[in-house]
C-alpha cells in the first residue's frame, strides 16, 4: 500500500471502529480488503487493537447521575460468580451490564461450567462479592502505577482505577501504589500477586509490599498462607516466597504477627516495634527474629514530594492576579496572603505545617482547627469569581474546604449566614452525587439553607494531591477538578455582601455541624474574575509536569 | 454436554484462558460490541456442548475460533435483511489474518501496555475516556472541550500510532 491507500484504510478503519461508517464507506473498504491480502493484515491488526482496548473497558458504566460515565457501581473483570447469574443492583440497566466485555469472559456457558464443576467439589466455590444484588464492592484504588505490566493486561489497573472485594492483581514488573477506602496504602513491587480482600485487608501470594498505615487505618491485615501481619498504627513490609516462607519487616510504629496452622488456625501472636522482622517457614511454622530491612522495599508513597511548587507555578499564579493568595509556607499566629499586607489568614486551633522538598502544606487534623480571614474580601462575588487550591483528603468524609461567610448581624444574632461553601460529601449517602464528591454551593442572599449546588461528576480520592477550581462565570457555576471541567449549573445571582473566608471547616459556631477537614491543602488563591478554563489547565500542568 | 476428552478442570482452563482471543476474534469480524458479547456467549455454549469432539493433541484455540466463525456467519445470515456489508468469502479471508495476528498475544499485549505508556497525557484521557469509560465519540467530544470532529480525529490518529508503536516495539523485542 501507497501511504495514500494507508491513509484512506485508517480513516475507514477508524469510521467503522467509532460507529461513523456509512454504506458508502464500507463499500470503499470491503473494496480495498478484497483487492489487498496487505490492508487485510492490517484490518486485522487494528480490529484486533480496538478489541484490546474494549476489553479493558469494564471497570466504569454509566449511571443514571449527570450522564457521565463513571464508577460510583459498576461490575468488573472477574466478578464473582454470583454477578453473573443476576443482574446487579437497581443503578444498573440489564443492557448495559450485559454489554460489558467481561461479562463474555465468563458467559453464561462458562459460568455454569463453573457452577457445575462447584457441585461437584471439583473447584472452589468463588466468594460472593459484599455489594448489594452482587455488583462488586470498590474498596480501593489505583493510585499511582510505574513502569507496571499486568499479566492479564492492564488499562482497566490504569492509575486512578477502582479495584473491587475479590480482585486478584498479578503484578509482573514495575511498582504500582494502592490506596484503600480505610486509607491505608500498600506499594507492591513486580512481581507480586495480591488480592484485595476489603478496605482494611488483602492477601499477599506470592513477592513483596510495603503498607503505610494511618491511625483511622489501624488493625489493616496483610494475610499470607502462614501469618497475618496486623497494623498497630505504623509502615512495614511483607514478603512471601515461592515456598510460602513469610517475612515481616517493621519500619515504624508496631505489627502483631499471628502465625497460622495449616488448618488456618492461630498458634501464636508476635508483637513486633520498629526495625523488628520475622522469618516465618512454611514448611514447619517455625519463626526467628529477623532483622527490619527497609531498603529493600519501594517506600516511595504519595506524599507532599508529589505537589512540587515551582517558581514557575508561583509566578503564573501572581500573574493572574488573585485577590488573596496563601501560599502556606508558613504558619504562626497568621497564614500571611502572597499578594499583599491586606487579608491574613488567622490560625485558630491546631493547624499543623508539613514540609516537603522545595514545598510546604497545611494539615488539618480533622479536629477543627482552621484559618479565618476575618476582613471581608472586598467585592468578592459581585461579579465573575474564581477559587482555587490543591487537596489532599485523608479520609472520606463530610468536610468543609472553604467557606464564604458573612458575619452576624443583629438580626442573625450568633449566626453565620453562608454566601457559598466548597466541601467535600462523605462515603455514603442516598443519591450517587452525595457520595465522594466535591459540592460547591453559591447561595444569595446569604443564609443556613437554599442556594445552588453543584456536584462534581468524578469523586475525589484519598492520598493524592488534587486541584480543584470552583468559579462561577456571568450566569453559570463551574466546577473544574485536575484541569477538567467536572460540573456545571446555571446560577444568575450575585453575592450581596463582601464574604468573610474561612479554610479547613465550616465557620458556623454554636452548631455541631462544624464539618472539619481532614487532610492537606495547598496553594489556596482566590480570584475577582473567573480562571478561564486554559489557564487553569495551564496551573494543573504546571505542577504535574513538575512531578515528571 | 458431551462426555469431555480431557479432565473437566484442563477444559474449564482452556476455556477460560481463551476468552480474551475469542471476544478479540469475535469483535475483529463483527465490530459491534453488544452483538459481539452475544456471539461470544453464543460461542461458549456451543463449545461447551461440543466439547466431546475436541481431540486432545490438536490446538484448542484452532478448534474453537472454527466455532465461533460459524457462529459469525450464522449471525450474519440473521442480519442479512437490515444491511449488506462484506461478503462471507471476505470475512473468511479476515478471519484467518485475525487468527494470525491473534497468535503473538502475549507480546502484543506487552507492547500496547508500553505504548500506551509513551502517550501523551492528553491522548491517554481521548483514550480512557472513549474505552476506560465506554463513552462515545459525542460524550468524549464534550468531556474534553473538543468538537466531534476533532476527536474522531485524534482516536483515529491514536489507534494508527499504536499500531505503529507496537509493531516498532515487537520488532525489537523480535530482535533481542
Amino acid at each position: 500500500m501507497n501511504a495514500d491507500q494507508q491513509h484512506q484504510l485508517d480513516e475507514l478503519l477508524s469510521a467503522l471502529c467509532d460507529g461513523a461508517a456509512s454504506d458508502t464507506q464500507v463499500a470503499a473498504l470491503a473494496k480495498i480488503l478484497e483487492q489487498s491480502q496487505e490492508a487485510r493484515r492490517y484490518y486485522a491488526e487494528y480490529l484486533v487493537l480496538h478489541g484490546d482496548l474494549s476489553w479493558e473497558m469494564p471497570a466504569r458504566l454509566a449511571v443514571a447521575d449527570g450522564g457521565l460515565a463513571h464508577a460510583d457501581t459498576g461490575l468488573a473483570p472477574q466478578a464473582p460468580l454470583a454477578s453473573l447469574m443476576e443482574p446487579a443492583g437497581p443503578a444498573l440497566t440489564w443492557g448495559a451490564w450485559i454489554r460489558q466485555p467481561w461479562v463474555a469472559s465468563l458467559s453464561i456457558a462458562a459460568a455454569l461450567m463453573l457452577a457445575v464443576l462447584a457441585t461437584m467439589g471439583m473447584l472452589g466455590m468463588p466468594q460472593p462479592g459484599e455489594g448489594p444484588a452482587g455488583a462488586p464492592q470498590y474498596v480501593a484504588r489505583m493510585s499511582r502505577t510505574l513502569h507496571c505490566i499486568w499479566k492479564d493486561g492492564g488499562l482497566a489497573k490504569a492509575d486512578g482505577a477502582d479495584l473491587f472485594v475479590g480482585q486478584e492483581l498479578d503484578l509482573l514488573e514495575g511498582t504500582a501504589v494502592i490506596t484503600f477506602d480505610s486509607g491505608a496504602q500498600v506499594i507492591l513491587e513486580g512481581r507480586t500477586t495480591f488480592r484485595i480482600d476489603s478496605a482494611l485487608s488483602g492477601r499477599l501470594g506470592l513477592g513483596k509490599l510495603s503498607a503505610r498505615v494511618p491511625s483511622p487505618a489501624s488493625g489493616f491485615t496483610i494475610a499470607s498462607t502462614c501469618a497475618n501481619v496486623i497494623d498497630r498504627g505504623t509502615e512495614f513490609g511483607v514478603q512471601v516466597a515461592e515456598s510460602q516462607d513469610t517475612r515481616v519487616h517493621v519500619f515504624a510504629g508496631k505489627v502483631d504477627v499471628e502465625v497460622l496452622s495449616r488448618s488456618g488456625h492461630i498458634v501464636s501472636t508476635e508483637g513486633l516495634a520498629a526495625g523488628e522482622g520475622l522469618q516465618l517457614l512454611a514448611d514447619s511454622r517455625k519463626f526467628e527474629a529477623a532483622p527490619a530491612l527497609p531498603a529493600e522495599f519501594s517506600r516511595e508513597f504519595p506524599s507532599l514530594d508529589d505537589l512540587p511548587i515551582t517558581p514557575a507555578y508561583v509566578k503564573t499564579i501572581m500573574a493572574a492576579k488573585p485577590a488573596g493568595y496563601w501560599r502556606c509556607e508558613q504558619l504562626g499566629s497568621h497564614v500571611p496572603n502572597q499578594v499583599g499586607p491586606g487579608y491574613p489568614a488567622r490560625v485558630v486551633g491546631a493547624l499543623g505545617l508539613v514540609s516537603g522538598a522545595g514545598n510546604r502544606a497545611l494539615r488539618f487534623d480533622g479536629a477543627g482547627g482552621y484559618l479565618m480571614v476575618d476582613e471581608a474580601i472586598e467585592d468578592f462575588g459581585r461579579g465573575d469569581y474564581s477559587i482555587e487550591f490543591w487537596m489532599l483528603p485523608e479520609q472520606f468524609h463530610y468536610s468543609t474546604l472553604i467557606s464564604l461567610h458573612v458575619p452576624p448581624t443583629a438580626e442573625t444574632k450568633a449566626q453565620y449566614d453562608h454566601h457559598g461553601v466548597i466541601e467535600l460529601q462523605a462515603d455514603t449517602g442516598v443519591a450517587a452525587r452525595d457520595v465522594r464528591r466535591i459540592r460547591f454551593l453559591h447561595r444569595s442572599p446569604p443564609g443556613t439553607a437554599g442556594g445552588t449546588n453543584v456536584f462534581s461528576a468524578q469523586r475525589y480520592v484519598l492520598q493524592n494531591w488534587q486541584h480543584v477550581v470552583a468559579l462561577k462565570q456571568a450566569d453559570e457555576l463551574k466546577l473544574y477538578l485536575n484541569g477538567q471541567p467536572v460540573a456545571s449549573q446555571l446560577e444568575p445571582s450575585k453575592f450581596t455582601q463582601s464574604p468573610l473566608l474561612g479554610i479547613g471547616r465550616l465557620v458556623h459556631p454554636g452548631t455541631r455541624a462544624d464539618r472539619p477537614f481532614r487532610g492537606m491543602l495547598d496553594e489556596i488563591a482566590i480570584y475577582k474574575r473567573a480562571l478561564s478554563a486554559d489557564e487553569i489547565m495551564k496551573h494543573y500542568r504546571l505542577v504535574e509536569n513538575a512531578r515528571q | 454436554m458431551a462426555e469431555p476428552p480431557l479432565p473437566i478442570a484442563d477444559c474449564v482452563r482452556e476455556l477460560t484462558s481463551l476468552q480474551r482471543p475469542l471476544y478479540l476474534y469475535i469483535f475483529s469480524l463483527v465490530p459491534q460490541p453488544a452483538d459481539a458479547d452475544d456471539l461470544v456467549q453464543e460461542t461458549n455454549r456451543v463449545i461447551w456442548e461440543k466439547i466431546g469432539d475436541f481431540r486432545p493433541g490438536t490446538s484448542f484455540s484452532a478448534w474453537a475460533y472454527k466455532i465461533a466463525f460459524y457462529e459469525v456467519l450464522t449471525y450474519r445470515k440473521r442480519k442479512r435483511r437490515e444491511s449488506l456489508r462484506f461478503s462471507d468469502d471476505l470475512v473468511e479471508n479476515l478471519a484467518a489474518e485475525v487468527e494470525g495476528v491473534l497468535q503473538d498475544s502475549t507480546p502484543r499485549r506487552q507492547a500496547l501496555q508500553d505504548c500506551l505508556g509513551r502517550m501523551s497525557e492528553g491522548n491517554r484521557q481521548i483514550v480512557a475516556r472513549r474505552y476506560l469509560e465506554g463513552a462515545d465519540v459525542r460524550s468524549v467530544a464534550e468531556q474534553v472541550g473538543r468538537s466531534e470532529k476533532a476527536v474522531y480525529h485524534a482516536l483515529g490518529r491514536i489507534r494508527s500510532w499504536l499500531l505503529e508503536c507496537m509493531r516498532r516495539r515487537m520488532a525489537v523485542e523480535a530482535a533481542v
